[in-house]
C-alpha cells in the first residue's frame, strides 16, 4: 500500500487561535481515514487545507509525491462532499452530476453516459431530470456523492455529509458509504464529531483536539487502548482514575487502598487509569471474593437503563464511577444503598501523564 | 393569533379606506376619462385611437422607449462591475459602507438637483465640454443638452444605483459553497463565473432590470430638464394635458397607456425574480 | 488578473461619476462669481446667505419640511396597524393587498399626481397643503410598511405571546414589547419616507402655487429659467440635508448593504 496523501508539519491559526497545530499524517491508497474530534478541534479546518478552500501558514501537503500546496481546488486531483450538499440548484440533478466532467472538457454526449453511471451507483438514475429543491436531504446527499465521484478522484473528502439526516437513515448511509467506497477503491478522508460513526465505518480514526491530532488508529486500538485522558473520555464511555507508580512498579489506584496485583515497569509515576463500564462488575451479596477480582465499595446514586443494558453510577471515595450491566436493573440497585463494585486489572489502561 | 375573523380587517381600515379613497378612485376617474368625450360623459374609444395613430405621439412613445431601453442596459453595463467590485473585491468594511453612502446620496438627492448638475456639467461651457476641449479630443463643443445623449446621461445617473443595490444584493445572496463546489469539480474561476455565479444572479438582476426600464419610462424631471424644449418623453406629454392643455381626457388616455405598461413591466419582473428562486 | 483590473477600473470610474455631479453643484455654489463658473473662482458664502435671506425660499424649506414630517407621520399611523395585520393573520386577498398597497413605489408618479389632481378637482381638494399632504403621504407609506412588515418575524411573535402569556394586555404588549422590536424597521422605513417625501417633483408640482412651494418644486421651476449660483445654493443645501439624514441611516442601522454572507 502506498501513501497517497501526506500531509507534513501544517500550521494555521486565525488571529491568536491555533487552529492547526504541528499536523502529520499520512493516508494510504484505498483506506476509509475518519477525522473525529469535538466542534472547533480542527478537523474541518484539516479538510479545507486538504481540499485547497484555505492555506496553511507552514508545512505542506502532498498527493501521489506531488506537492499540491499551492494549488488552487480545481487542480487538485480531489473532490468534496459539502457538508449542506451545494448542489447547484439552477441545475438539474443530471447536469449537476454531469458538471465536473463537462468542466474538464469531456463532450456532453459522454459527460452525460458518465453522470447516468455515478448516478446508478447511488442508487438515484430515476431522479436525473428533477431539480435539487425538493428533494429530500437523503436524495440530495447522494446526488453530491454522485457529483463528487464521477471524476474518480483519487481522494475523497466528505465534511459531516450525514449531520443534517435523521438517525436511521443515517446509519443505512453509514453502511452504504463503506461499500460505495471499498467498491471504487478511492480513499475517503470523513469529518465527523459522532464517535459512534467513526468506529462504524473508519479503517482507520484520526483523534483531534484543539487543533493536535491526540492518536491515530483503527477502532479497536483507539478504543481498548487510547494513548491520552482525551481519547479515553471522547470514544465511549470511560471511568477515568488517578494512579500512582513507585519505582518498582508498584501501581496504586485513588479509589482504592491495596495496589493492583498487576505491576508494570517502564511506567510514568502519575497517570489516569481507564476502566471501561463494561468491564466494572457489580457483585451481589452472594458473589465471593476472588482473586482476579478488586473489589470496591461505594454508594448507588443513579440507575439508568434503556432497556438493553443498565447504568449503574456510584459514588467510591467520593470518585463517580459507572458500571454497566446488561439487561434490566437488578432490583435491589437503589439511589443511595450501598454497592459492591469488582474489576480485573488485566482492563485498566493505563495512560502516563507527564507533570 | 387569531382572534376574531373580524381583527385584521380592522387593523387594516384605516391604510385601505385612505387607499381606495385616494389612489384606486382617482385612477379610476382617469381611466372614465380616458374612456369618455365632453360633459354628458359618452362612451368613446377616441382618446386611444388618437394615442395609436398619432405620428407625433408614436414617435414620443417610441423615444420614451428607446431612452428607457438604453438607460437599463448602460446601467447594468456599468453597475455590475461596480456591484461586483463592491461584494466580491473591497475587503475594508469601512471603504466598502463609504461606497454604499456614495452610492444612496445621490438616490436620495431630489431628481431636479441631480439634473440641475448636469445641466451644468453638460452645458457649452460646461466641465465636460472644458475637459474634452483642453485634452484635445474634440475642436468644438460637443452639444449636450437637448439631445438624447445628454437626458441618457442624466437617466443613467438617477437609476444606477438601483441596479448596483439589486445586483450587489444577488451576487451578496451567492452562498460561497456553490463557488468552491465548483472550483472542487476543477471548474476555473473564469468557468465558476459563467456557470455558476451569473446564473444564479440572473433572476435578481433580470427582475432589478426591469425596474429599472419601467421607472426610466416614466420618468419626468430629467427627460424635462435636459431635453432643451426639443425632446418630449411620455410623461412630459401627459404633464401638459393636465397642466396647460387642460384636456384630462386625452391626458387619462395617455396616462392608461403608461399605467398598463408599467403593470405589465412589474408582473414580469414579480415572475422572473420568483422562477428560479435561489438556494433550496 | 486583468479582469480583477478593469473590473476595478470601471468600478472607480463609476464611483466618480456618482461623485460628480454633487460635487459641482457644491463647487459652484461657493464661486464668488455671479455665473456658474466650475471649478469655482473665488470663495464665498453668498450665496447661501441670499438664498436663506430669501423669504421664499425659506418657506420652501420649511413647506418641504412640514410636509415630510406629516406625510411621514400619517403614513407610521396607516401602516403600522397594516404591516401587524398582515404579519398576524391570514386572511383571503392579503397577497393581493400587500401588493396594493407597496404599488405606489412602482406607479408612474406623474400619472398620481394627475390622477389627484382631476379626482381632488371634484372636492375642491387642490392647490392646498392637504391635497399635497394626501399625494405624499400615498406614495411614502410602503416605505413604511416594507420597513415595519420586515421587523415582524416568527421570533417576534414568539416574544408577543410570551407577554400576553405573562399577563400583558393587547395594549401594553404593543407599547412595551411590539414597538421597541419594531422600532429599526419604523426608523428605517420612516427616514426613506422623509426622504422620498422632501425630494418629490413630481407629486408636488401639481398643487403647488406660489405661495405653497415644495423647494424642489421651486428649484424646477427656476431652473428653466434663470441659472445663478442662488440655485446651487439651494441645491447645495439639499445635498447637505440628505448627507446628513443619510449618516444618520447609517449610524441606525449600518449601511454594510453589500457584504457577502460567509
Amino acid at each position: 500500500m502506498s501513501v497517497l496523501l501526506s500531509i507534513d508539519s501544517v500550521c494555521k491559526h486565525f488571529g491568536s487561535f491555533q487552529a492547526l497545530d504541528n499536523i502529520h499524517l499520512d493516508i494510504e491508497q484505498g483506506e476509509f481515514i475518519v477525522l473525529l474530534g469535538p466542534s472547533g478541534c480542527g478537523k474541518t479546518t484539516l479538510l479545507r487545507s486538504i481540499a485547497g478552500f484555505m492555506q496553511p501558514d507552514s508545512g505542506t501537503i502532498a498527493i501521489d509525491g506531488e506537492d499540491v500546496s499551492r494549488l488552487p481546488p480545481y487542480r487538485r486531483p480531489l473532490n468534496t462532499v459539502f457538508q449542506n450538499y451545494a448542489l447547484f440548484p439552477h441545475m438539474t440533478v443530471l447536469e449537476n452530476v454531469a458538471y465536473g466532467p463537462r468542466r474538464q472538457g469531456v463532450n456532453r454526449s459522454e459527460s452525460r453516459l458518465k453522470a447516468r453511471e455515478a448516478l446508478a451507483m447511488v442508487g438515484l438514475e430515476a431522479l436525473e431530470d428533477r431539480y435539487p429543491r425538493g428533494m429530500s436531504g437523503g436524495q440530495q446527499q447522494r446526488v453530491a456523492l454522485a457529483r463528487a465521484i464521477v471524476n474518480r478522484p483519487k481522494l475523497l473528502l466528505l465534511d459531516e455529509p450525514l449531520s443534517a439526516l435523521d438517525m436511521k437513515l443515517r446509519k443505512r448511509m453509514q453502511l452504504e458509504l463503506k461499500h460505495l467506497q471499498a467498491k471504487l477503491g478511492i480513499a475517503f478522508i470523513f469529518v465527523t464529531h459522532d464517535q459512534e460513526e467513526a468506529m462504524t465505518i473508519a479503517d482507520r480514526i484520526v483523534v483531534m483536539n484543539a487543533g493536535r491530532i491526540e492518536q491515530v488508529g483503527n477502532s479497536s486500538e483507539i478504543y481498548s487502548k487510547p494513548a491520552s485522558r482525551f481519547v479515553a473520555d471522547f470514544i465511549g464511555e470511560a471511568n477515568l482514575i488517578g494512579y500512582q507508580a513507585s519505582d518498582s512498579g508498584e501501581i496504586r489506584l485513588a479509589i482504592r487502598q491495596e495496589p493492583i496485583s498487576r505491576t508494570e515497569k517502564n511506567l510514568l509515576p502519575r497517570g489516569v487509569a481507564v476502566l471501561r463500564p463494561e468491564h466494572v462488575l457489580v457483585l451481589d451479596a452472594s458473589t465471593p471474593a476472588t482473586a482476579g477480582c478488586h473489589e470496591i465499595h461505594g454508594t448507588v446514586t443513579d440507575v439508568v437503563s434503556v432497556g438493553s443494558h443498565t447504568l449503574v453510577h456510584s459514588l467510591i471515595d467520593g470518585q463517580p464511577i459507572v458500571a454497566r450491566t446488561m439487561g434490566l436493573p437488578r432490583a435491589d440497585l437503589i439511589a443511595g444503598k450501598s454497592v459492591r463494585l469488582g474489576f480485573n486489572p488485566e482492563h485498566l489502561h493505563l495512560i502516563g501523564e507527564p507533570v | 393569533m387569531k382572534r376574531t375573523a373580524l381583527a385584521p380587517w380592522l387593523m387594516l381600515f384605516a391604510a385601505l379606506a385612505f387607499f381606495t379613497a385616494f389612489f384606486l378612485a382617482p385612477f379610476a376617474v382617469v381611466i372614465v376619462a380616458s374612456l369618455t368625450q365632453g360633459a354628458d360623459q359618452t362612451f368613446t374609444l377616441d382618446h386611444y385611437i388618437r394615442v395609436l395613430g398619432d405620428q407625433y405621439h408614436w414617435d414620443v412613445i417610441l423615444v420614451t422607449f428607446r431612452i428607457a431601453a438604453l438607460t437599463t442596459l448602460i446601467s447594468l453595463l456599468l453597475g455590475y462591475p461596480l456591484a461586483w467590485y463592491l461584494v466580491r473585491v473591497v475587503k475594508w468594511r469601512a471603504w466598502r459602507r463609504a461606497c454604499v453612502i456614495l452610492l444612496v446620496v445621490p438616490m436620495f438627492t431630489s431628481n431636479i438637483v441631480r439634473s440641475f448638475g448636469w445641466m451644468v456639467l453638460l452645458g457649452r461651457k460646461g466641465l465636460v465640454n472644458q475637459s474634452l476641449l483642453e485634452t484635445g479630443l474634440i475642436d468644438t463643443p460637443i452639444r449636450f443638452l437637448g439631445t438624447e445623449l445628454g437626458i441618457l446621461i442624466g437617466m443613467v445617473y438617477i437609476l444606477l444605483p438601483f441596479i448596483v443595490l439589486a445586483a450587489g444584493n444577488a451576487l451578496a445572496q451567492v452562498d460561497p459553497a456553490f463557488e468552491q463546489a465548483s472550483g472542487d469539480l476543477g471548474a476555473s474561476p473564469r468557468a465558476t463565473f459563467f456557470h455558476v455565479v451569473l446564473p444564479l444572479t440572473m433572476p435578481g438582476i433580470i427582475s432589478g432590470s426591469i425596474m429599472v426600464f419601467t421607472l426610466a419610462a416614466s420618468a419626468y424631471v430629467t427627460p424635462a430638464l435636459l431635453s432643451g424644449g426639443r425632446i418630449s418623453v411620455l410623461s412630459m406629454l401627459i404633464f401638459q394635458q393636465y397642466s396647460s392643455v387642460f384636456d384630462f381626457n386625452y391626458g387619462g388616455a395617455l396616462s392608461v397607456v403608461l399605467l398598463i405598461f408599467t403593470l405589465v413591466m412589474v408582473g414580469l419582473a414579480g415572475r422572473v425574480g420568483n422562477i428560479r428562486g435561489n438556494n433550496p | 488578473m486583468i479582469t480583477q483590473l478593469l473590473v476595478r477600473l470601471v468600478a472607480w470610474a463609476v464611483l466618480g461619476y456618482l461623485l460628480l455631479p454633487l460635487v459641482v453643484i457644491l463647487g459652484v455654489s461657493v464661486t464668488a462669481t455671479s455665473f456658474l463658473a466650475f471649478p469655482p473662482q473665488g470663495w464665498t458664502l453668498d450665496w447661501y446667505a441670499k438664498m436663506l435671506s430669501d423669504p421664499s425660499y425659506v418657506a420652501s424649506f420649511a413647506t418641504s419640511t412640514v410636509l415630510a414630517l406629516a406625510a411621514t407621520f400619517v403614513a407610521v399611523l396607516l401602516s403600522v396597524p397594516a404591516a401587524l395585520a398582515m404579519a398576524r393573520y391570514d386572511f383571503p386577498g392579503k397577497g393581493t393587498i400587500l401588493a396594493a398597497l407597496t404599488s405606489p413605489l412602482v406607479f408612474p408618479h406623474i400619472v398620481l399626481g394627475a390622477a389627484l389632481l382631476q379626482f381632488g378637482g371634484y372636492f375642491g381638494l387642490t392647490r392646498s397643503f392637504l391635497a399635497l399632504l394626501i399625494g405624499h403621504t400615498i406614495i411614502v407609506s410602503p416605505f413604511v410598511l416594507r420597513s415595519v412588515l420586515s421587523m415582524l418575524t416568527p421570533e417576534q411573535r414568539a416574544l408577543e405571546e410570551a407577554s400576553s402569556d405573562l399577563g400583558g394586555t393587547p395594549w401594553a404588549t404593543f407599547f412595551l414589547v411590539v414597538l421597541p422590536q419594531i422600532r429599526p424597521g419604523l426608523v428605517t422605513g420612516s427616514i426613506f419616507a422623509f426622504i422620498s417625501s422632501w425630494i418629490n417633483v413630481e407629486l408636488s408640482i401639481f398643487n403647488t402655487t406660489p405661495d405653497l412651494n415644495t423647494i424642489p418644486v421651486k428649484l424646477f421651476n427656476y431652473v428653466q429659467y434663470t441659472v445663478d449660483p442662488t440655485i446651487a445654493a439651494a441645491s447645495g443645501a439639499t445635498i447637505l440635508v440628505v448627507v446628513v439624514a443619510v449618516i444618520i441611516l447609517d449610524l441606525c442601522i449600518g449601511l454594510d448593504l453589500l457584504s457577502e454572507r460567509k
